[in-house]
């Protein structure tokens, strides 16, 4: 029995955990070729563009900047107003005052001069109840909508009354405390008019504000993060977009736009339901139901992203808030992949259930998982000193330099999209973060993705349903075409976004 | 005689550089601001007998400008001309109703802009 | 494999022994330390000229600026400037030799700023610019792009040809009025649509191709800034059996107020593809088409949700009484709150009722319909 047991873990370890880590590895290759393509094509297209055309065009289309906020006192004074001059001929401002404790509304009413108005808010998504609706009786603030709403426990459910009052056909969700260059609606609705098929959400590449400048809300000069942790975070941002997502991107498969910053369809969203406010990762969550929705449809459809530096947000710099953020993202990936099962290894959706999904949930919910049990078994090779070094020493360099090369390869793609630092050194210090970050970032983001992993498996089961509104007839059959009741876990429902 | 004093809000630099040498060639004292805020100070410290506002700056609007500069001591009549990229109907609408004094929209004719320019001083010395 | 039959071959003597999975893993060791010594090199030299040509550019920049600047004041003031005049700034901005003027970089500069100042001036100054671009041997430069095998600079070329140099170079451009590339197509029809060409709008022609918005955007732009072209009536296009084209043309009948089109947009009210149905109403509504009035109020029922919100808004533009007794019984049916809002707001134009005699001719309404009310007549919001 026991030699059974060593004949089978020694099976696995020395064969199929290579094969699965061979197989990553070629899998990344063929991201970062992939990822340079769409990168090179994206910068072609827009080289010789004048996006100031939109300006002046009668045929822009219309975008309503959706931006929860939840006890931002401190800063939405300057925020809102960075968002109302973000450079776009035709938008609207709608901020979410998320039932915060804080007096995140009486500075919005006192700043800018806003009026409760008589707005008939029709709720198409289901969300916590609405209280208020403001504008402002100042016409420079025209654009702006402030909905102040019972608190809903997720920015979810805050950013689907944002959906609901929204008056444009294209929306952009992103969070208050984000820093958008003025062109972002400029850069972000081109994939939305240049594509010959539907083009359902896009995103863009979001980075650190750490370090950086910033004055009144608006940024000023970028500055490489100085502290330990979001450095190695602005590391993984930079592989995670512009490797990642602008790989998928060129082959139409993306799963994740992010929460922080993405364009979406109006029409497609409310079709598919809105945001699920139950959800740890409510924006992963939306895109995946958003192409299960499209190929039901059987519409050609696609999800963009651009390789562009359009949003800056702060990233926790303390192990626990960064603890927390990670193990929610980590549950928040499990869960979705387990509310839409269906849809992995199903032809019926095509590359995005047969490629993407089947990816995401090998290669990056299993990952950790299959990382963490690879240690034990090394451990238990050490204690019963059957260990040799030597093969394992190269095992561990083969995994380390190839992750080294693809990270550093990272840098030099944002190299070649657009030079964000203003230094060599600063540069420098990202290329060498590359080399520490193996053994240094990795376990604590394994460490964390772990525990997202025990909660998610150890959590309890629970019904839950996707909302709609069902009062006027003529949306009947829209609503019910979409209204799936799944089974998910959760733990805490809401944790605090 | 002491020169016309013209304020230019405007953030694109080669445009603000033209601006600035144009109109100094034609006998104005002008002062620039690239942003906002800068010209907020501005306004707020000294008496302008126009100012020119592009409706794109940072931090603070060119609308917002023109709702500020109705509240400040110095600056509460003098005229202000708009200069923009948007050609939207509403946009325009709306500057004016800010109180506006004249709108020109970009591609400039710099011939029309002098004149604009002459016109609007002469109406501010009619008034005073 | 391959992996494993060269690390056998490249491998010192000691590794042969070991397992293939090994050799394999050594072999990658080697290739990627390699590719992040390439990379980095690759980064780190990139910067170094990156940051020399920063420096570069800059300098050069503020003197362009300055000569520039110099040389547009002197055109406007003397009006038409005389061809020594011209050969003299010419030569001033050659001689800036600190710059290496005939370095791409430089020139290419050179065209930017000057391209710049032709967006953003007319007149006189757009005149004079282009003479510039001329004397100063930079068409040839922008000539030399569309030989160029990689089609962004052709297209970098022709929009600085179209923006400089409008007297020519059309029949340059005619051969990329049907690349297959799209962006590259769409720039050459741009441009031939602004040179004033003998059939500029032979591109409406086209059956298969989709036009894109952006596309529609940016020669909707040239055709509508182009002071002197011919304008067809655009209605001899809406029976195209390319949507996009009839969407196209049906935005520049708009602009062009071209009530002649009035009967063909009628006619496409029945078109296969609901978004030319949409434009078709909004432009019935913009041309205030109120012979289409009571044809639109027929086919209502027909029409999906997003046109009948288009026949709505329509009927608020055409703004003749008739319609209110139909707009009054589409809000007074409770079936789709948009709907609903939107017939409320027409009523509330066409009518100018104040909110009593509003009320006044209505029945008992529900709290859906009452907030509609509110909504429609809440100052603040209808800015």
């Amino acid at each position: 029995m026991e030699i059974h047991f060593q004949y089978y873990l020694h099976l696995i370890y020395d064969r199929l955990i290579f094969f699965y880590s061979v197989l990553i590895m070629l899998s990344y290759l063929t991201l970062l070729v992939l990822s340079i393509f769409e990168i090179k094509k994206y910068l072609k297209r827009n080289s010789y563009i004048d996006h100031k055309l939109l300006l002046s065009s009668p045929y822009a289309p219309g975008i309503s900047v959706i931006a929860p906020a939840y006890n931002e006192a401190a800063t939405i004074d300057y925020n809102v107003h960075s968002l109302l001059s973000l450079d776009y001929p035709c938008f609207e401002v709608i901020i979410i005052n998320d039932g915060s404790t804080d007096d995140t509304l009486e500075i919005l009413i006192d700043k800018y001069q806003l009026k409760p108005t008589a707005f008939a808010y029709y709720e198409q998504i289901i969300t916590q109840p609405v209280k208020q609706l403001f504008k402002s009786s100042n016409p420079v603030y025209s654009r702006l909508l402030v909905i102040d709403k019972e608190n809903g426990g997720s920015k979810a459910d805050a950013s689907n009354a944002g959906i609901n009052a929204a008056l444009y056909p294209i929306f952009l969700c992103t969070d208050v405390d984000c820093i958008l260059r003025r062109d972002t609606l400029l850069k972000m609705v081109k994939p939305f008019i240049e594509e010959k098929v539907k083009v359902i959400a896009a995103g863009a590449v979001i980075r650190i504000v750490n370090s950086c400048e910033v004055e009144s809300g608006v940024l000023t000069k970028v500055k490489i993060p100085a502290k330990f942790l979001p450095l190695f975070q602005e590391l993984e941002y930079v592989r995670a977009f512009l490797v990642g997502r602008m790989a998928w991107s060129k082959v139409n498969a993306l799963l994740l736009v992010s929460g922080g910053l993405g364009m979406f369809d109006k029409k497609t969203v409310i079709a598919a339901g809105g945001y699920d406010h139950a959800s740890f990762g409510e924006d992963m969550e939306l895109v995946t139901r958003m192409r299960g929705y499209m190929e039901r449809q059987k519409t050609p459809y696609a999800v963009r992203y651009i390789p562009e530096s359009l949003c800056w947000t702060e990233v926790p710099d303390n192990i626990r808030v960064f603890g927390s953020q990670r193990t929610r993202w980590t549950k928040g990936l499990a869960q979705n992949l387990w509310i839409h099962k269906k849809m992995i290894f199903n032809p019926r959706y095509g590359r995005f259930g047969m490629i993407a999904l089947p990816y995401w949930l090998l290669f990056e919910w299993f990952a950790p998982i299959i990382e963490f049990t690879g240690i034990l078994y090394y451990i238990y090779l050490i204690l019963t000193h059957s260990i040799n070094w030597d093969f394992a020493i190269i095992l561990l360099a083969f995994v380390y330099t190839f992750s080294v090369m693809i990270t550093v390869t990272a840098v030099l793609w944002d190299e070649i999209t657009q030079k964000q630092y203003t230094s060599k050194t600063e540069v420098m210090k990202l290329c060498t973060a590359a080399f520490f970050e193996p053994f240094l970032y990795h376990p604590l983001a394994l460490f964390f993705s772990l525990r997202g992993n025990y909660f998610f498996f150890t959590g309890k089961k629970l019904h839950w349903g996707n909302m709609i509104r069902t009062g006027f007839a003529g949306s009947k059959n829209l609503i019910k075409a979409t209204v799936s009741k799944v089974k998910i876990r959760r733990k805490k429902q809401h944790e605090k976004r | 005689m002491m020169l016309e004093k013209i304020l230019i809000v405007e953030d694109e630099p080669l445009m603000l550089n033209f601006l600035d040498f144009r109109l100094k060639k034609a006998g104005y004292d002008i002062r620039i601001a690239r942003d906002g805020r800068e010209a907020e100070e501005y306004i707020d410290s000294e008496p302008f007998s126009l100012i020119i506002i592009d409706l794109m700056i940072p931090f603070v609007s060119g609308l917002e400008l023109l709702a500020k500069k109705k509240q400040t001591a110095y600056n509460k009549n003098t005229p202000v001309l708009i200069i923009s990229s948007y050609t939207q109907k509403s946009i325009i609408t709306e500057a004016f109703s800010l109180g506006a004094d004249d709108f020109i929209p970009k591609p400039i004719d710099v011939e029309d802009l002098i004149t604009k320019v002459k016109i609007l001083l002469n109406k501010c010395k009619i008034a005073v | 494999m391959l992996f494993y039959i060269l690390g056998i071959w490249i491998l010192p003597d000691i590794f042969k022994a070991y397992p293939t999975i090994i050799i394999v893993a050594v072999m990658v060791i080697g290739l990627s330390i390699l590719a992040s010594i390439i990379v980095y090199l690759i980064i780190f030299f990139g910067r170094v000229r990156a940051s020399y040509i920063d420096i570069k550019t800059t300098k050069a920049r503020k003197l362009i600026s300055d000569k520039l600047n110099h040389y547009l004041f002197f055109m406007e003031s003397v009006g038409n400037i005389s061809r020594d005049d011209l050969r003299r700034v010419a030569t001033e901005l050659n001689k800036l030799t600190v710059l290496k003027f005939k370095s791409r970089l430089v020139r290419q500069l050179l065209i930017d700023q000057l391209v710049y100042f032709k967006k953003n001036f007319t007149s006189q100054t757009s005149i004079a610019l282009s003479k510039l671009y001329q004397n100063l041997g930079l068409k040839e430069f922008s000539f030399n792009k569309l030989h160029t095998n990689s089609w962004e600079v052709k297209a970098q070329g022709i929009a600085e040809l179209r923006e400089m140099a409008p007297i020519m170079s059309a029949t340059e451009i005619l051969p990329y009025t049907n690349s297959s590339n799209d962006d590259l197509r769409v720039e050459a029809q741009a441009a031939y649509v602004w040179l004033n060409t003998a059939d500029p709008f032979s591109f409406l022609n086209d059956t298969s191709e989709i036009l894109v918005e952006w596309h529609q955007i940016i020669l909707f732009d040239m055709i509508t800034k182009n002071e002197e072209i011919i304008i067809p009536p655009f209605n001899k296009w809406l029976n195209s059996p390319n949507s996009s084209i009839i969407v196209f043309c049906i935005k520049l009948i708009i602009y062009y107020k071209q009530p002649d089109a009035v009967p063909s947009l009628i006619q496409l009210l029945d078109h296969s593809d609901i978004n030319v149905q949409n434009r078709a109403i909004n432009a019935l509504g913009k041309l205030e088409a109120i012979s289409a009035e009571p044809i639109m109020i027929a086919h209502y029922s027909t029409f999906s949700k997003s046109c009948k919100l288009e026949v709505l808004k329509a009927l608020r533009r055409i703004n003749s009484k008739t319609s209110i007794q139909f707009l009054r019984a589409e809000f007074l049916k409770i079936d789709n709150f948009y709907i609903a809002k939107c017939a409320m707001y027409s009523i509330v134009a066409i009518s100018g009722y104040t909110r009593a005699q509003l009320l006044a001719g209505l029945p008992e309404l529900n709290a859906e319909q009452k907030a509609i009310i509110n909504h429609c007549f809440d100052k603040l919001i209808n800015i």
